[in-house]
């Protein structure tokens, strides 16, 4: 019987139509498209609630299979990207809610447990264009030549440790204000403790995303590294599919992962011994703490990734099975 | 602020939180005062009133916007030294509720300051409710520790040492867990200690012994999310290191795998069993002998995983049944399995040459179940029955 999201349904689905045609078309192939598809086909981690949310916004007959995936993106924007309120930290999500200790007895991560998160710079042009008044004066002048944006960040990313600090220092405090106006979300951090060998990689920050498993872009992006504790954040969840866009670079973590250990990053080089722990959580307030505490390091990705999708996603699911016992095998690439 | 609210209990109080967020800060105090002696908003909902705010706190980034409100309110209230200046009409309600707010808000940066001087003025006495407000104190401590300065006073509360500040050998290592974590990110070594020094206070009640130290590697396991073939053999090497009495021995996977091929760790009298019929040496004793370490390749490792297979699904079985889940219950498991495993290994190995290696080198481990000095091996019954039942 075809499944959604880990569960068999009585008649058809919904989603069963455009899912099939999306696998039918191009599984086995290394399809971008067809990878998202079995992702929802296995991401067990999605509650009933949630999916009633996205059929709600999908519709719940006939969805045609070519709008399928631009009326998933839309929803992603409407309901986790651009929200102050996202699904992922409604009650329907409450069963990939982190616990996090407190003073009392009970279980949960240790608040002050490390997370890291990479701050992709170059993604935040937009940003820093709303922000050239700022007092500091940091980005002064960017609203005359965007082009020159990538001259400019590289100019900031390359100056001294002290104008590096002030830089870093400026545009956080940009992204506190921008938050609470234009919000985007989720922040995916993982644990700095798993991430932190990565951090003397000789490929910088190349390692750095492809450890996280984040897509390669097109051209190169300068990241910074926050570390922060988990107790900051107020609430930490394991992701799903619908958090991660249409992304399949996304993958489910095995059903018998307990949720405080969130879900597995997709190395994309494959050279992975363990999964990372990957976790989702709202925009949160940074302070300069948390770069330098991360040694304050900035680095340029080169976007160099030689594998290719289909064999990173193999390498990852056999990984898991490694890790997690067979019971991982149902899931597919 | 939200336009609307819910016209119901969760509501109302959402929203006096939103509107007591956009005060000004000294207001904020007042009001929050106010709170936690019972009154307004917080009046009368049948809890506490940190209960009602904790409740009132929304989820995600908004929840820990507001904490931090909180926590800056809570500091300014500690400065003016509610132990020794009295404040407010209900000084111990107004204490116990600031408290117990602060052990839920984890805010180290704030907090940890004013409650280690509270601490250290010792001028924190009485009760609100039977409840002793060093107690909460406690709590607000284990919850906002910003450095390890406290790492001595909870090794002395394990040790039932400690003069001032009331708890157990339980709350000291919650105590402990709740250190600032090691590099970001693995437990502080004062863990393992006061793990010991809680299982040694356990270890009298007999038949929930090990379900509550269970409880206890449980907190720990969660708190520190890591591969679980990891946490198997770090138990193993912090039992180890700290010496926890010998039937914590069934609170732990006692086959941990390490990180060669093939090498494997074991319960003792398995590893001689395995020593003697395919002539592998035991690399490393751990565990005050207990556990074994063995680098083991085919027909050992076979039995190897098929022990470890029959116990691990005789353990399974044993859980669901309450009555018997004492470690006195799983050492008669082990021994079972090890009286079935012997049929595997051809030739067959005698169970008489197994008997005395497991009571001279395994020994009981639950002190009123049986003693190797005090049981002649001969009188040893190998009837698994007889075993779970006692």
């Amino acid at each position: 019987m075809f499944k959604i999201f880990g569960r068999s349904y009585p008649g058809t689905h919904p989603l069963e139509h455009p899912l099939r045609a999306l696998l039918e078309r191009q599984a086995g192939t290394g399809d971008e498209d067809a990878a998202v598809a079995f992702n929802m086909v296995d991401d067990h981690r999605v509650p009933g609630g949630r999916e009633r949310l996205l059929l709600e916004s999908l519709g719940s007959t006939d969805i045609a299979a070519t709008k399928f995936k631009d009326d998933f993106k839309d929803f992603f924007k409407s309901n986790i990207r651009f929200t102050q309120t996202p699904d992922f930290i409604l009650p329907v999500n409450a069963e990939n809610r982190v616990p996090i200790r407190t003073g009392f007895e009970g279980d949960g991560l240790q608040p002050g447990l490390s997370l890291v998160r990479l701050l992709d710079l170059s993604g935040l042009v937009s940003v820093y264009r709303r922000y050239t008044r700022h007092k500091s004066g940091q980005f002064t002048g960017l609203e005359r030549d965007p082009a020159k944006f990538p001259e400019w960040l590289e100019g900031k990313c390359k100056a001294g440790d002290a104008a590096k600090e002030e830089f870093i220092g400026a545009t956080l405090d940009i992204l506190n204000a921008d938050r609470k106006a234009l919000p985007y979300q989720p922040v995916w951090a993982a644990l700095w403790d798993e991430f932190s060998p990565y951090l003397s990689h000789p490929a910088g920050a190349t390692r750095w995303r492809q450890a996280l498993g984040l897509k390669p872009q097109t051209s190169p992006r300068w990241y910074a590294v926050l570390k922060y504790t988990a107790g900051e954040v107020g609430s930490l969840y394991r992701p799903t599919q619908i958090d991660a866009d249409w992304n399949c670079y996304h993958a489910p973590s095995a059903g018998s992962a307990p949720v405080w250990r969130g879900g597995c990053t997709m190395d994309c080089r494959g050279e992975c011994m363990l999964p990372l722990s990957e976790y989702v959580h709202q925009q949160i307030d940074h302070e300069p703490e948390h770069w330098t505490s991360a040694g304050g390091r900035v680095g340029l990705d080169q976007m160099t990734d030689t594998l290719g999708f289909q064999e990173q996603r193999r390498r990852h699911h056999e990984l898991l099975v490694s890790h997690f016992g067979e019971a991982a095998r149902r899931w597919r690439c | 602020m939200k336009a609307e609210y819910p016209d119901n209990p969760v509501g109302w109080a959402r929203r006096a939180v939103d509107q007591w967020l956009v005060l000004a800060p000294v207001d904020r105090e007042a009001r929050l005062v106010r709170w936690l002696q019972n009154y307004d908003e917080a009046a009368d909902w049948g809890d506490e009133p940190y209960i009602w705010i904790l409740n009132s706190l929304p989820p995600g980034a908004d929840g820990a916007d507001a904490r931090k409100a909180m926590a800056e309110v809570i500091q300014a209230v500690l400065a003016r030294r509610p132990d020794v200046e009295p404040l407010g009409k209900h000084r111990e309600q107004l204490l116990y509720n600031l408290l117990q707010l602060a052990a839920a808000i984890y805010r180290p940066n704030r907090l940890w300051q004013p409650l280690l001087e509270l601490l250290n003025r010792r001028k924190l006495a009485g009760e609100f409710l039977g409840s002793d407000l060093r107690a909460s104190l406690r709590a607000a401590l284990i919850g906002n520790q910003g450095d390890g300065q406290l790492a001595e006073l909870w090794l002395r509360m394990g040790r039932n040492q400690e003069d001032y500040l009331p708890g157990t050998p339980v709350h000291a290592y919650y105590g402990a867990l709740m250190l600032p974590p090691v590099d970001g990110g693995r437990p502080s070594p004062v863990v393992k200690d006061s793990l010991s020094l809680a299982a040694a206070d356990l270890e009298s009640d007999f038949d929930r012994r090990r379900p509550r130290f269970m409880e206890l590697l449980r907190s720990l396991t969660t708190a520190f999310p890591r591969d679980s073939a990891r946490w198997d053999r770090d138990l193993v090497f912090m039992a180890d290191e700290a010496r926890w009495p010998i039937w914590t021995c069934s609170c732990v996977n006692m086959f941990p795998r390490f990180t060669e091929p093939g090498e494997v760790g074991m319960p003792a009298p398995v590893a001689r069993t395995i020593r003697s019929s395919f002539d592998v040496q035991i690399s490393q004793e751990l565990w005050g002998g207990c556990v074994a370490r063995m680098t083991l390749r085919g027909e050992a490792l076979a039995y190897y995983e098929r022990f470890h297979d029959k116990f691990a699904a005789y353990l399974a079985s044993m859980q669901e049944q309450v009555r018997y889940r004492s470690d006195a219950a799983w050492e008669g498991l082990l021994h079972i399995t090890l009286e079935r495993s012997l049929k595997w290994i051809v030739p067959p190995s005698p169970l008489k040459t197994l008997a005395p290696f497991h009571y001279l080198t395994f020994p009981a481990l639950n002190p009123g179940f049986s003693s190797p000095t005090r049981l002649p091996t001969s009188a040893i019954s190998f009837s698994g029955s007889s075993f779970l039942l006692r």
